[in-house]
């Protein structure tokens, strides 16, 4: 077999290897998931005891402090848990996110647990 | 200006190169909507990326971004002109693949399903059928279903009613909803889109159904995006670009006729539609003098608007009218007057094309059918 068909279905299989990754796990990246899940979400973040402005959330994570999540929420607290773990260990920021997914009722997601 | 077009190198040309035209076309689409969508300026150094080794480069700030940047802009130009097309798609699918790797809010699918379609594009040649494209096109729907199906808002259209009725306010669902019992018409939508995309992924996989499977995809999509009025950030672009990979591009020469004694501006407007040497103008009109159009394939004939159909179907620069239309449009109507209106034409204008070919559906087979008598 051509070393380039071997390349592309490696390509294939590693896409098939995380759908069904994702099935253990709750973030959905690279396993073709779009709007599978809604959330409406809102981010705060206290840092020193002073809350941080919706802006200054969006520049710390590059993602909205506000809004509907047409992907996994897990994504969201995958992707703060990850920042707060490593960029911004020292900050010792409190995060919470306050989510409703597909309507159903609000819950609380809290960094540190 | 006749022996510009003709070179090799002529963007709007897509024959002659090491892809197969079909392919090439959709890659120039796809990589000019990127630059138009912004996506060269969204490329940006790592930010909590999937693979911890990208964070190296904060380093070195900007090092990351200007490397892809130049990489994939370069990569897509040289593209555009025909140079060593394949590595070039390769390159850009590889780019958007490690910029999605390098940072978490940056992961979106409509930027991923173009990465795959680059890559795998990379990978095809022009002697084959594309079928690493087929199985991802399938993949995607696959894997669409496999994440709803196991979850029970699927099934009970708590999602699709969240979706649409608070997320979106679209009084179209509101208005139909509220006349039918309490979530059928959330359910209807629900399974019917499961079952859909189930279907589509298995039609892909089969030669004899792809064209079924195109045919749902347009029209899926399409009712998806007049109900609701959202393409999905590009998605919906990238799917009706992706269906290039199911068009069969004639191998040999098309013979075209027309009555250009009564359609000589028509006949100037078919010219300019195709830079490709594929299309050969036959000198006679057509033979019948019923017909005004005639176009010839090695397997088949057709005539009048089939045969305009079939021509527009093997015109390059065809499609990438309906693509500078398209956005030509969203940024003039936008500018004029407002969302509603864009929205409106854009929905009419879509739906305008998918019905002028519709009768491709069964056009052909009776073509066959006449051809074996």
């Amino acid at each position: 077999m051509k070393f380039k068909y071997a390349l592309g279905m490696l390509f294939l299989l590693l896409q098939i290897g995380t759908i069904i990754y994702a099935r253990f796990v709750p973030e959905r990246y690279f396993c073709w998931a779009p709007y599978d899940e809604h959330t409406k979400y809102a981010i705060s973040i206290k840092i020193n005891g002073e809350l941080l402005s919706k802006q200054h959330i969006k520049k710390r994570y590059h993602y909205q402090a506000v809004g509907w999540e047409p992907r996994a929420i897990e994504n969201v607290f995958n992707l703060i848990w990850e920042y707060e773990t490593t960029y911004g260990i020292d900050d010792n920021a409190q995060v919470q996110v306050h989510y409703s997914t597909n309507g159903h009722e609000e819950k609380v997601w809290k960094f540190p647990k | 200006m006749n022996s510009l077009i003709t070179q090799r190198f002529f963007p709007f040309r897509v024959t002659n190169t090491a892809m197969l035209p079909n392919i090439l076309l959709l890659c120039k689409l796809a990589f000019i909507m990127l630059c138009l969508y912004g996506f060269v300026g969204d490329i940006n150094d790592p930010h909590v990326p999937f693979i911890k080794v990208l964070d190296q480069f904060h380093k070195i700030s900007n090092v990351f971004k200007v490397v892809c940047r130049v990489t994939f802009v370069t990569a897509g130009v040289l593209l555009l002109f025909n140079v060593r097309v394949r590595a070039m798609a390769f390159l850009m699918g590889i780019t958007i693949v490690l910029v999605l790797l390098s940072s978490k809010p940056m992961f979106r699918n409509h930027l991923f399903i173009l990465g795959c379609f680059f890559l795998l594009a990379g990978l095809s040649d022009r002697k084959h059928s594309p079928w690493l494209l087929y199985v991802q096109f399938a993949l995607i729907y696959f894997g669409a279903v496999i994440n709803k199906a196991p979850q029970m808002d699927w099934w009970t259209g708590q999602f699709m009613d969240n979706w649409l009725r608070n997320a979106r306010e679209n009084q179209t669902y509101i208005t139909i909803a509220s006349s039918l019992p309490d979530m059928m018409f959330a359910k209807l939508l629900s399974w019917s889109s499961m079952f859909i995309e189930f279907a589509i992924a298995l039609l892909i996989l089969n030669k004899k159904t792809q064209k079924i499977a195109v045919w749902t995809i347009l029209i899926f999509h399409t009712l998806l995006y007049t109900l609701t009025i959202d393409r999905f950030g590009h998605f919906y672009e990238d799917i009706v670009l992706g269906l290039l990979i199911f068009l069969n591009w004639p191998k040999e020469k098309l013979w075209v006729a027309i009555d250009d004694k009564r359609y000589m501006k028509l006949k100037k407007v078919l010219v300019s539609l195709n830079f490709n040497d594929h299309i050969i103008w036959s000198k006679a009109s057509p033979k019948l003098e019923s017909n005004w159009f005639e176009i010839c394939t090695t397997e088949k004939v057709a005539f009048n608007w089939s045969g305009i159909r079939l021509f527009l179907m093997y015109s390059s620069n065809f499609y990438i009218f309906l693509f500078g239309l398209d956005f030509l449009d969203r940024f003039t109507t936008r500018f004029l007057f407002n969302n509603e209106v864009m929205n409106m034409i854009q929905v009419t204008m879509t739906w305008a094309v998918l019905l002028f070919f519709f009768p491709m559906i069964w056009k052909n087979k009776k073509l066959k059918v006449t051809n074996e008598k």
